[in-house]
């Protein structure tokens, strides 16, 4: 009861923020100086063609009009008409979201296994050369520009062993898979589409590496130094003295209370890589959302960047959220 | 830095129209040096081809949405076309020939004897794949589309005195008639590329009173009925395209089914290429070109090209207002370190604003090569010592960047010193509507290959690409005079006077012709080498 | 007891590992920045200076000790004065983040009330704000110079110090020696400025070196899509993304110089900000 308490008022402490979200960015990206019309239309267009283009877009009302429309849109889940393709920027959106969801939630949650099994070996080896090598190993992971990793492991992984597919599409299209939800190896699952399924996983295996080694640094650390906190902690020490077997003083005491700080960690990490993977999805042509945002605002295509922020945003709080509620539940001493 | 016979001859040909422009570089085409493989119709159909291009297109509405090249790339190849351009093989190359223009999904498209009225007749029993036959009622509603839009089309039809859907009128089933305002020599260019007809029966399906042009319904669902069906589009990603067997014209599609995928990094394009994954490579960048002439496996297409790339100067901002600054900033350009350099010595060094394989070209019209003692001399006589400017050029592309590099580097020899803008596209078109850059690198083609028409879309006052603002009384009266001057050596005489007036005034730095470059598997046959830099994919064939 | 004992030396231990990443750390930003401010002793050729006699895209060797780039430019004199760049921006922006997220945390977290809720939200807004978009927002809207890279930078991590100090304060403002200042009469802006300020800041001095790392990482991420500092100054994330068009192609030495050194740079100050990271723990257990 007291968790759907402490749910709802963060629900409601959403509301000015997306509020702000939306506001922020409706003026912001028509601060910016460049004109969303002139690029969808040839160089002979005239002033009026011009105009009629504006007016179709209705970027000829004055500004408040165009707020309150775009508002009375969102509440009723329209997302505006896309300037660029005359596409309404919902349905565009549903096919972008997928394709980056599956990176980025299958590349943390990877991160978040590797940080787990990693970090609490490291803790119970702390301080012996394995420990300091993970660390160090880690830290340079998350030195390293990632389109810059990317294009190594594609000279690497690609060109040079010929391991994985080429960095172009996000499944072999001779498996003809039916898309569902814009997620390639979730739809070849739902389907039953093995052989899609199979090209899915391998298209996916560089660009998720290649954020993994990028993120798993924090996770790491977070996780080793609860462990550390955990294992030089008195109970435990005390319980260690009583001669618990080391299975059920690993389960009982160790993990569980190492893993508090790591949801709300990971949830930022999460907000992190949704904000960064455009350029990933670059260096493998992965056609997700970061490109879709970022090629709306180098067109100013205003509602494809509007949305676009929006979603983002509300991926985050929501994100952040979630993870709130599982730190309460997994750590007693929070009060909610 | 060879001379092309091939070019020369060809470009008196050219006379492909559009009332559009010089295009952006980068999907142009050129000759093969393979040679076409079978051309009969209805044989054996090789089964795939993998093309990479740099980007999505914007979209499926050719009337409303879509200019980038990728979009008019494919609707050249989507869209049924009434009449498109025949094909012409000049020294063992194949061309497309603009001034052969031939009926393909129509019968025939035919003026009276005024040329004012044009008839045209349609194929009848012609299906498109939803089972509507295509008729007159197809075509008045695809124009009506057009006129309604106020866009591209709309634009072209100007030129060609077609300002009103009622002028678009149905004679019977299979017979629809253009009523032209005046007569024009322009017509079957302007049609060639403005006739593409909708399956009104089923677009009106989805028409409602808020969109009665189903605009919605088009933005997402690719046009049907062309030299290919799309058979499958994932949004940003890849575009399957496959023969239509219900074609009835000439030259079908020689490749039952195209792959088109999009691969943004002209490293990767470049990396797929090589390992065979894909067949052509429309987004290789200049660098990558160099090696591949070497690389096993691949052929390099190579032609010569009208392509110009050019620094407009901003003749009515200051310091440019200035013709001395100007001549300044001609003398201090490293013509032919930008060729070894950016081009890789693949690139026609030019001694006038008009191309070299334009009928009418002068070697008097741009008197200016590298000597920066000039450029000194020229700014001296502008009573300036040292002027400061920004130079202007799309954010994207790495060959302009380089170029502006080398530019900046001699030009500050000179006492010029300029700042570097690159600029995304929506601020690039916005400050060019605004007509406020000083100083910006241009790089296209005209689509008519005619000094006229060059006046027209680049030197007369208010011209559309005319971001000089470059504006001489001259010029305009020579402009007028050549409507009505029809004699090829009195036209002649008007180009050279042009010319003598541009050495004069210098409203551009040109720099030079880069010669046309793609790189394919050497399996790709039967290329065509397209005048308006749109590539044809129904001549592509894959030889196993 | 044998318990605590064993405790202190696990501690001893962690606090060695902890300064050997912060020497290290430390160490390796010391010759990157010695590098980087005597550069032009290292070199006889200018960052923006083409060799007009040497082929672009020269192997290295010669005149050009890591060969030159694309543009006909030296490419190890290029290496060392991006570094100039690569380090003020992130240094700076980060500095303009602390100041400006110190102020905003500290108002917020010692008046409480609504100036706290209305300052949290407008932070909550800016962090929910994509990193990229933001940035890419303000370096479009007032032109891509360094300095306005600094500002865009520093306003996509100015909110989350202000949470951090804001956090501290709260915690601070309600202890007894800020009390006993308040009660003798100090002034607010003084009090601030002497008793809460210098003691919320304690967890930002581990989290900035961390936080130049990654600011290091966002330009050149800028730099990699076109939004960077215009050509031609040198600036490594520029460096490496003009140069992944060569090293497909087997000439490594355009991009490979710059991403080590980028990757060195930021490991510096990943090791600084583990090392303080591990010492400030230490202190606190």
């Amino acid at each position: 009861m007291r968790i759907l308490r402490f749910v709802a008022r963060r629900l409601l402490q959403l509301i000015p923020v997306l509020l702000g979200v939306v506001v922020l960015t409706f003026l912001l990206v028509r601060v910016l100086p460049g004109d969303p019309i002139r690029t969808i239309l040839g160089p002979n267009a005239t002033a009026a063609d011009e105009a009629a283009a504006r007016a179709r877009f209705g970027l000829d009302r004055p500004l408040w009009r165009q707020f309150t429309d775009y508002l009375g849109g969102l509440v009723t889940g329209d997302f505006g008409t896309s300037i660029q393709s005359g596409q309404s920027v919902g349905s565009e959106m549903a096919l972008r979201i997928g394709p980056t969801m599956e990176l980025v939630v299958l590349a943390v949650a990877i991160a978040v296994v590797i940080a787990t099994v990693v970090g609490l070996w490291s803790a119970r080896h702390a301080n012996r050369a394995g420990d300091h090598g993970i660390r160090v190993l880690a830290l340079i992971g998350n030195s390293m520009p990632e389109f810059w990793l990317g294009l190594v492991l594609i000279l690497v992984g690609y060109a040079g062993l010929g391991w994985f597919p080429a960095p172009s599409g996000r499944v072999d299209p001779d498996t003809d898979l039916t898309p569902i939800t814009g997620a390639d190896a979730l739809d070849a699952l739902l389907t039953g589409n093995m052989p899609a399924l199979t090209s899915a996983l391998w298209h996916l295996a560089l660009p998720v590496l290649t954020l993994v080694i990028v993120i798993v640094a924090p996770l790491l650390r977070s996780v080793r130094a609860s462990a550390l906190e955990v294992l030089r902690s008195e109970p435990y020490a005390a319980a260690e003295a009583h001669g618990l077997p080391g299975r059920v003083l690993r389960r009982g005491y160790l993990v569980r209370a190492a893993l508090v700080r790591l949801p709300s960690l990971a949830a930022l990490v999460f907000g992190f890589a949704i904000g960064s993977t455009v350029l990933i999805e670059y260096v493998y042509s992965w056609q997700g959302f970061g490109q879709w945002a970022l090629r709306g605002l180098l067109y100013r295509d205003y509602p494809v960047v509007q949305a676009s922020v929006l979603v983002i945003a509300l991926c985050y709080v929501v994100v952040f959220l979630i993870a709130d509620v599982v730190h309460a539940m997994l750590d007693p001493r929070v009060r909610i | 830095m060879a001379d092309s016979p091939l070019l020369s001859r060809r470009s008196v040909l050219q006379l492909g129209g559009v009332g559009a422009l010089l295009l952006a570089t980068g999907a142009c085409a050129s000759g093969s040096k393979n040679n076409p493989s079978s051309s009969s119709s209805g044989g054996a159909k090789s089964s795939t081809l993998k093309i990479a291009v740099s980007s999505y297109l914007s979209s499926w509405d050719q009337d409303f949405v879509g200019f980038d090249l990728t979009a008019l790339m494919l609707y050249k190849n989507v869209f049924p076309y009434m009449i498109d351009y025949g094909v012409k093989a000049v020294g063992g190359s194949r061309i497309l020939d603009t001034e052969n223009i031939m009926p393909t999904f129509a019968e025939s498209f035919e003026p009276d004897a005024e040329k004012k009225v044009w008839t045209l007749k349609l194929r009848k029993g012609f299906k498109f794949p939803s089972g509507n036959e295509l008729k007159a009622a197809d075509v008045k509603w695809s124009k009506d589309r057009a006129f309604a839009a106020k866009a591209n089309v709309a634009g072209i039809y100007r030129t060609i005195g077609l300002t009103k859907a009622e002028q678009v009128v149905v004679v019977d089933d299979y017979t629809v008639e253009f009523h032209q305002e005046f007569p024009s020599a322009l017509t079957r260019q302007i049609q060639a590329i403005s006739l593409y007809v909708f399956d009104s029966v089923e677009a009106k399906k989805h028409a409602t009173d808020a969109d009665p042009w189903a605009k919605e319904w088009f933005a997402k669902n690719p046009p049907t009925g062309g030299y290919f069906n799309v058979t499958k589009a994932t949004q940003g990603q890849e575009i399957e395209l496959t023969a239509n067997d219900a074609y009835p014209g000439p030259d079908p599609a020689k490749t039952k089914t195209i792959r088109i995928s999009v691969v943004p990094a002209a490293s990767n394009q470049r990396l797929q290429l090589q390992a065979g994954d894909i067949d052509i490579a429309l987004g290789a960048s200049p660098r990558d070109i160099k090696d591949l002439k070497s690389a096993s496996g691949i052929t390099v297409l190579s032609a010569a090209s009208n392509s110009q790339i050019a620094i407009q100067m901003s003749t009515t901002t200051a310091p440019f207002d200035d013709v001395n600054v100007r001549k300044a900033l001609a003398y201090a350009t490293p013509y032919e370190q930008i060729i070894k350099n950016v081009y890789g010595g693949d690139a026609r060094p030019t001694k006038s604003i008009v191309p070299l394989d334009m009928p009418g070209y002068s070697e008097k019209g741009y008197p200016y090569t590298y000597d920066i003692d000039k450029a000194k001399a020229a700014l001296a006589a502008s009573g300036k010592s040292s002027i400061n400017s920004e130079l202007v050029f799309q954010a994207d592309n790495d060959e302009q960047q380089q170029l502006a590099v080398l530019v900046q580097s001699e030009a500050r020899k000179a006492g010029i010193e300029l700042k570097l803008t690159p600029l995304d596209p929506a601020t690039l078109a916005d400050r060019r509507g605004k007509k406020n850059i000083p100083l910006q690198i241009t790089s296209g083609q005209l689509w008519v290959n005619d000094v006229e028409y060059m006046l027209a879309t680049s030197f007369v006052q208010g011209a559309n690409l005319n971001y000089s603002n470059y504006t001489n009384p001259k010029i305009e009266q020579i402009y007028q005079q050549s409507h009505t001057t029809v004699d090829t050596s009195a036209r002649n005489q008007l180009w050279a006077q042009v010319q003598d007036v541009m050495a004069e005034d210098v409203p551009w730095v040109v720099i030079c012709q880069p010669n046309f470059n793609l790189p394919v598997r050497k399996s790709v046959a039967g290329w065509v080498q397209p005048m308006d830099g749109l590539a044809r994919l129904r001549y592509l064939g894959a030889s196993a | 007891m044998s318990l605590l004992r064993t405790g202190r030396s696990r501690k001893d231990r962690d606090g060695r590992f902890g300064t050997v990443l912060v020497a290290a750390g430390a160490g390796i930003l010391a010759v990157v920045a010695l590098a980087v401010l005597l550069g032009p002793l290292f070199t006889s050729w200018g960052p923006n200076q083409i060799d007009g006699d040497a082929p672009t895209l020269a192997e290295p060797g010669g005149a050009h000790l890591f060969g030159t780039d694309v543009n006909g430019m030296d490419v190890w004199s290029r290496l060392l004065y991006a570094g100039r760049v690569d380090l003020g921006i992130a240094i700076a922006a980060v500095a303009i983040a602390v100041v400006l997220g110190s102020i905003l945390g500290v108002v917020a977290g010692y008046f409480g009330g609504w100036l706290d809720d209305v300052l949290m939200r407008l932070t909550d807004i800016f962090q929910a704000f994509p990193t990229f978009i933001l940035a890419l927002a303000v370096a479009a809207l007032l032109g891509s110079g360094p300095l306005n890279l600094t500002v865009a930078i520093a306003l996509v991590n100015a909110p989350a110090y202000a949470r951090l100090v804001r956090a501290e304060v709260r915690t601070i403002r309600d202890l007894t020696y800020v009390d006993a200042a308040r009660t003798s009469g100090a002034s607010t802006i003084g009090l601030l400025w002497r008793h809460v300020l210098p003691n919320s800041l304690t967890p930002v001095r581990v989290i900035a070196p961390l936080n130049c790392g990654w600011a290091m990482l966002t330009l050149a991420g800028l730099s990699f899509l076109g939004l960077g500092i215009p050509v031609p100054d040198a600036e490594w994330g520029a460096m490496i993304s003009l140069g992944t068009g060569d090293v497909v192609a087997g000439r490594w030495w355009t991009s490979v110089p710059p991403g080590i050194a980028l990757l060195v740079c930021v490991l510096g100050f990943s090791l600084l900000g583990e090392g303080l990271q591990e010492r400030a723990d230490r202190v606190r257990r």
